[in-house]
């Protein structure tokens, strides 16, 4: 590699479920995988493409202490299927505050005026991925031996599962948004609702993410975990899989940074 | 504390130190129980072994021997696997003065291993003199301390092109009478001819209280002896460390360079002016103003040089910053106690820095000037435990740079190697994880070693040319193949580090 050359993602391949989970009546999450939303009691997608310009995946969960859950994740992951990475991180803040707005005025319509989602969101760009967050859902990064949590968690602590903000549901949302560069490895990432993260530990999961299995075999290797557990709510994965690969700059390129 | 209380304290040390001396004659301390060293055929053949005596530094195994013929107690030094001294400062010190020097009657340095044979003081070093005097010595005595102690540096730095000591502190002053006192050098493991300076083996115990602040920047020269022999003074007159707390509690080795690196000590613990004036020239920060033998000779007879404090190279804001980590009971306040944190919990470390960064470590660095490279790394999407070496190279140039407690250098990975060899599973994880996320990549950017980067190389083409003929092999033979390339794996490290 010359000293001009950078790192950048080539190609992803991603897998996810959500599921309502045995003790539900309904699935209020949702999963977006590019322009693609799963939604309802069980659904599975997978994803695959070349990078070559902004792709978003997002797993979405609606608050359930409210009416309106369900379709406040739905709008949500409308809103993150259409999504696209900003040229401004600074823009990010304005962008929800608008999403979240929307989903206020259309919960006020429907008589659910306090209906709102949390969701976890990668957003990946050929140069740069963009995590993005609100409420309790998260992103991990498998980074080498360790999972990483790119996320924020929205709550009040961690004994209660109430969280301080959500989309739709919170006035002056303050989204989590932390951008960073492609690393020097393929990258293996993690969206999950609490359903998930709550049920299963840090080192299974990491365990599972860590094998050397397509993104589908995971996320069905991670359902199936699950099913040795108590399951108390919905609960939804997605996982990422970015190839990259080093790139000379083009002619008339200068150095980058 | 009075002059006379100090002389009557000298008096009554006296008593306990004999009978310290009669013990160690009679062998009945607890380090004769345990025999770690087999003497070398050569030495055994010659002398006999008495007992293992406490090391006090991690350079060597040292014992006491009895020359069969003429019955002489003589004091053996063992160095440890890859550390030897500088062959040239040997070689000039085996010729040295014996007034200054401890005698070194033999001296051995070939591939079976390398070791000293050197006279036996048997009042000690002046550490267990001055501690069965309280750790406080009398003025009077103290000037005799000093007369021997710059005479003996002036001689060593004038020997050949000149010779630093690099590790002078009380443990490596050695009494060979006290009456009159007469005071020898040893201990020259660290030794330097001036053509060749490196930095401090990591594994010394005891020395950052002694050691200047430009040997934290890997640069130690003659005059860093004369800071150290600053700090000793101080010690000994004082009875506290240097760069001890302001009550007088000592500080641990991590700290002690902090503060040397902050110039955060001083010496309005010395009642006497004259006394001050002298340790306060000996321990200016900056070495080129730093007091030297003229210096010192001039207040030996009465003089008063000035001292010269001059700019600090190593400057911080004042800050009270702190950073306490969720991973880690410690709170840190200095980028070099961060560095520490770092390798006291590796793990929970890196769990940490595989995520989002830390915002308050972000603000807490930011507090140093310097600290962006850190930042930056922190900032960046690379493997947590790449981050974390070359975190410590910058957070703490003059520290070792560790990888899951093991120092990245030859000698840990060295250790690495032969516990893998010996079947030690965690140890071969760590190698395939040095190789597989480019540890030596890593360790060779912040330090510049070629070595290291040669061998990531190496091994990184070995695996790919391993694989690619593995990938052409059934699947039953290449499950076979990958395993042969894993147990290899020792041996292609061995490989990769050899001399081209």
């Amino acid at each position: 590699m010359t000293s001009n050359a950078k790192r950048v993602i080539a190609q992803i391949s991603a897998a996810g479920f959500t599921d309502v989970g045995p003790s539900r009546s309904h699935n209020q999450d949702a999963i977006v995988l590019g322009t693609t939303i799963g939604l309802g009691d069980h659904a599975i997608l997978q994803w695959s493409g070349l990078c070559e310009e902004s792709v978003t995946f997002a797993v979405v969960d609606g608050m359930g202490g409210y009416d309106g859950g369900a379709e406040a994740a739905a709008l949500v992951a409308a809103a993150m299927a259409r999504y696209k990475m900003p040229t401004d991180l600074s823009a990010t803040v304005e962008q929800f505050r608008n999403i979240s707005n929307r989903v206020s005025e259309a919960g006020k319509a429907w008589g659910a005026p306090k209906m709102g989602a949390a969701f976890a969101a990668l957003c990946l760009a050929k140069e740069s991925l963009l995590f993005l967050n609100v409420g309790d859902c998260r992103a991990y990064k498998i980074n080498g031996n360790y999972l990483g949590q790119m996320s924020v968690d929205d709550r009040i602590s961690t004994e209660t599962s109430a969280i301080t903000q959500a989309i739709g549901g919170t006035n002056n949302i303050d989204p989590h948004a932390w951008s960073q560069n492609p690393g020097s490895e393929n990258e293996r990432y993690l969206l999950c609702s609490d359903g998930i993260w709550g049920t299963l530990s840090q080192e299974t999961l990491l365990r599972i993410c860590r094998e050397n299995v397509t993104a589908i075999d995971a996320v069905n290797r991670i359902w199936n975990e699950m099913q040795n557990h108590e399951i108390t709510d919905n609960f939804s994965a997605l996982i990422i899989d970015a190839i990259t690969q080093e790139e000379e700059p083009r002619q008339g390129e200068g150095r980058v940074r | 504390m009075s002059d006379k209380t100090r002389i009557e304290n000298a008096t009554a040390g006296k008593t306990r130190r004999e009978t310290e001396l009669t013990r160690r004659e009679t062998g009945k301390t607890s380090a004769s129980k345990t025999r770690r060293l087999l003497l070398p055929k050569e030495v055994s053949s010659r002398y006999e072994y008495l007992y293992d005596l406490p090391a006090s530094g991690g350079e060597a195994d040292v014992a006491l021997l009895k020359d069969k013929e003429t019955k002489q107690l003589l004091f053996f030094k063992f160095y440890r696997a890859g550390i030897s001294p500088d062959p040239m400062a040997m070689l000039l010190l085996r010729s040295a003065d014996p007034k200054h020097v401890v005698r070194l009657i033999d001296f051995h340095d070939e591939d079976d291993g390398t070791w000293e044979i050197q006279e036996y003081c048997q009042l000690g070093s002046i550490q267990d003199w001055a501690s069965s005097q309280e750790g406080r010595l009398a003025k009077e005595t103290l000037v005799d301390v000093l007369k021997e102690m710059a005479s003996a540096l002036e001689y060593l730095h004038g020997l050949g092109s000149g010779i630093a000591h690099r590790d002078l502190k009380p443990a490596n002053v050695l009494v060979r009478s006290d009456d009159p006192l007469d005071l020898v050098l040893a201990d020259f493991g660290l030794a330097k001819s001036q053509q060749t300076f490196s930095h401090l083996t990591t594994m010394a115990k005891g020395t950052w209280h002694y050691s200047a602040p430009e040997v934290h920047f890997k640069v130690s020269t003659p005059k860093s002896d004369w800071f150290s022999l600053g700090a000793m003074l101080y010690e000994l007159y004082t009875g506290t460390k240097l760069f001890s707390m302001a009550d007088g509690t000592e500080v641990s080795e991590d700290d002690a360079r902090a503060r040397c690196l902050a110039g955060n000590y001083s010496t309005t613990s010395i009642d006497d002016p004259r006394w001050k004036l002298l340790i306060d020239g000996l321990l200016v920060w900056e070495k080129d103003n730093r007091w030297g033998a003229r210096e010192v000779g001039e207040w030996l007879s009465g003089g008063s040089p000035a001292v010269q404090e001059g700019k600090r190279a190593y400057t911080r804001r004042q800050t009270t910053a702190h950073y306490s980590p969720i991973w880690s009971p410690d709170v840190a306040s200095s980028p070099i106690e961060l560095a520490t944190l770092l390798r006291n919990n590796w793990k929970s470390a890196a769990n940490c820095l595989a995520g989002r960064p830390d915002q308050k470590l972000i603000d807490f660095l930011e507090e140093f000037p310097g600290c962006q490279k850190a930042v930056r790394i922190i900032e960046a999407g690379d493997n947590p435990e790449v981050k974390m070496v070359k975190l410590q190279a910058i957070l703490d140039p003059s520290g070792p740079i560790l990888f899951r407690g093991y120092d990245l250098n030859r000698n840990g990975l060295n250790d690495i190697v032969s516990l893998a060899h010996s079947g030690d599973n965690e140890a071969m994880a760590h190698l395939i994880d040095i190789k597989n996320h480019r540890i030596l990549k890593a360790y060779s950017e912040v330090t510049g070693s070629k070595s290291a980067a040669r061998a990531d190389y190496l091994l990184d083409e070995w695996e790919k040319q391993g694989r690619a003929l593995i990938a052409k092999l059934p699947q039953r033979q290449a499950e076979i193949g990958r395993v042969a390339l894993r147990e290899a794996l020792p041996d292609m490290f061995v490989a990769a580090f050899e001399e081209e």
